[in-house]
């Protein structure tokens, strides 16, 4: 990157400013102060003002000269008139002052001496004797002589003064010329800086340009690889998170719930120790398959234990695809039919059919979690509904037993882990079921809900995130 | 009122002309020594195609009063005199220019515009004095110089015909 140097370059522009001005104003100043000086000029008026009287004074001679001839036609009043307010303008102050800067006052005044001495002549006598030549004449021809002095005189003072104007004209001129010179060069010395300046200014921003790149390229990949680490640590930690939640659940459920069946299964087979003998063949198969049963009941218990324990450690991933709510309830209602050997399960479709995004074996825990609390919490006579249908952008899943419903105060608890309701007495049961059941309908984006009139039964509704029409089943359904 | 105004408006731009022309085909002869004689297209005239004008007819025309330096005089004078549009108004005069003439033979022409920009006067008195023949009298044509920037200028200088005795308006 250039080093740049800003005093010297600013010094140098600083002077080349300063020139310019200065140059400028001493241009300007001279060509002012030629201006003033031929305005101002006024002696050039000087010569005919003094030529004007020569011309009176020569016409008062002629029109006396005539007089004297008997010319009529002659005015040697007026001309005498004339040729005394020519005088007079040259005694004015601006004329005087000029004639007495070329040593020409005494000639003037002499001249005006001589106008006096007419006008004397003149006025004090009367009639013919007014204008006599012989009286006149000395007067005037001393007057035009000093009148020609005197123009002859300002003739040669104003060439002299042309002269000298015109030189100091031309040193002007050549100043004001040197002054342009000045200014051209000055003028070119900031051009050629400003074009210095803009290409270090171009060359700097590049520089800043390419500097601010490579930091920002740094800071991204600065950014980048902690923020990978970051996110990898966040992942392993939410995983050893799940993982010790998954432990730490399913060893409280362990210890909470194991204990019973447990307990059963020891005493029972504390008694068939001691009373081995008593027992007729009959009574030892009944306590043999009593305790298969609480061995069978332990089995789903831990079955159980783990999946609500992966819930818990989030160690349960829905792989939705779209299936049809239609073809799970048929194939359950059949798996049950089989098993149990009972027909009381009746299906009813609505149209369109309802098709959800979920995933099908949490979906087939859910609802077999349904309808197997449905055959158990209701009477052997009574049907249960199952019910699917499409309801705007959810497929939805009803199961309905024509059970002893739940009370309201324990439909709001019906969900929650280990909850047992006031008609499950009797009944074997931990309460992870339903606990479950929401927990996979949520996963998938749905939710499970229970509505439950008293005497008339209960109604567990599975609702999921709809499918469309148009789309292929996925091939794993 | 505005139309009022209107109304005496062009009342005087009507009887304006019509007055003039009364006035200027009652131009008497002079009595006195004649000081100015104009000719030219005028309307007003008293011998021939010419006005001539003594002292009682010029007179009569409004005074007006100027003070001003001059480019042959020192420091500032006062003329009393009349404008020179009044006189030509009073001669019904038309036209684009007035050739001037002095007696010292001195002939200039000067735009008739001039008088009408400016309070161009016909000075008879300087200083209180009245002007004579045989310093710049008995007329002098006087600009406002000093009234305006543009007069200070040699181009006007010239147009200040003093001993002025004939005008000719072309």
């Amino acid at each position: 990157m250039p080093r740049l140097r800003p005093f010297p370059a600013y010094l140098v522009s600083s002077l080349a400013i300063l020139a310019f001005s200065a140059f400028l104003a001493f241009a300007l100043v001279r060509l002012f102060q030629v201006e003033k000086d031929m305005r101002d000029n006024v002696d050039e008026n000087m010569l005919w003002v003094v030529t004007q009287a020569q011309v009176a004074s020569h016409r008062l001679d002629q029109a006396v000269s005539r007089r004297a001839m008997g010319h009529r036609g002659s005015d040697p009043e007026l001309r005498l008139d004339i040729l005394a307010s020519r005088l007079t303008l040259m005694d004015d102050g601006p004329q005087r002052r000029y004639l007495a800067s070329q040593g020409l006052e005494s000639p003037l005044d002499a001249a005006l001496d001589d106008l006096q001495a007419l006008l004397a002549t003149v006025d004090d006598n009367e009639g013919e004797s007014r204008f006599r030549p012989a009286t006149l004449m000395p007067h005037l021809d001393g007057l035009m002589d000093r009148l020609n002095r005197i123009a002859n005189a300002v003739m040669m003072a104003e060439w002299e003064s042309t002269g000298a104007r015109l030189d100091t004209y031309r040193s002007s001129l050549l100043q004001v010329i040197g002054s342009v010179i000045g200014i051209t060069l000055s003028g070119l010395a900031l051009m050629l800086l400003l074009i210095h300046a803009l290409g270090q200014r171009r060359i700097a921003q590049q520089a800043l340009t390419a500097h601010r790149d490579q930091l920002e390229g740094e800071i991204a990949r600065h950014t980048s690889r902690y923020k990978e680490t970051a996110d990898a640590l966040a992942s392993a930690l939410n995983r050893e998170r799940g993982v010790s939640e998954f432990y730490r659940s399913f060893a409280a459920m362990v210890s909470h719930q194991f204990r019973t069946p447990l307990a059963v299964i020891d005493s029972g087979l504390q008694r068939l120790l001691r009373r081995d003998r008593h027992f007729t063949a009959e009574q030892r198969s009944e306590r043999y398959q009593r305790l298969r049963e609480a061995v069978e009941q332990m089995t789903r218990l831990v079955e159980s234990s783990l999946t609500a324990a992966r819930l818990d450690g989030q160690q349960v991933e829905a792989n939705p695809t779209r299936h049809s709510l239609v073809s799970i309830v048929d194939h359950l209602c059949r798996l049950q039919e089989e098993a149990k050997g009972v027909a009381r399960l009746t299906t009813s479709h609505g149209s369109p059919e309802a098709l959800a995004w979920c995933d099908r074996a949490l979906t087939e825990q859910v609802l077999a979690n349904l309808i197997s609390n449905a055959l158990k919490y209701s009477p052997a006579d009574k049907p249960v509904c199952i019910t699917t249908a499409r309801e705007g952008d959810e497929a939805v899943c009803r199961v309905a037993d024509g059970g002893p419903g739940i009370p309201g105060d324990e439909q709001a608890r019906l969900f929650e882990r280990f909850f047992r309701g006031s008609n499950a007495a009797g009944k074997d049961g931990i309460g992870l079921g339903l606990n479950i059941a929401r927990h996979l309908a949520r996963i998938q984006q749905g939710d499970l809900e229970v509505s439950a009139t008293p005497g008339e039964g209960s109604v567990f509704t599975l609702r999921l995130p709809a499918a469309d029409q148009e789309e292929r089943p996925d091939a794993s359904s | 009122m505005l139309i009022r105004h209107c109304l005496v408006l062009a009342t005087l731009l009507l009887s304006g002309p019509v007055l003039a022309q009364a006035d200027a085909a009652t131009l008497p002869a002079p009595e006195g020594a004649v000081k100015l004689v104009v000719s030219g297209q005028i309307a007003a005239t008293n011998r021939g195609a010419e006005a001539h004008l003594d002292l009682d007819l010029l007179e009569p025309l409004p005074g007006h009063e100027l003070t001003t330096s001059t480019s042959v005089t020192d420091g500032v004078n006062h003329f009393e005199g009349f404008l020179m549009r009044d006189l030509l108004e009073r001669l019904g005069a038309s036209g684009e220019t007035a050739i001037a003439l002095a007696l010292n033979d001195y002939v200039v022409e000067i735009p008739l515009q001039d008088f009408y920009d400016y309070d161009v006067i016909l000075a008879t008195h300087m200083d209180g004095q009245r002007l004579t023949r045989r310093d710049k009298g008995p007329l002098w044509i006087v600009y406002p110089r000093d009234d305006h920037a543009e007069l200070q200028d040699i181009r006007y200088d010239y147009r200040w015909v003093w001993q002025l005795h004939r005008l000719e308006i072309e």
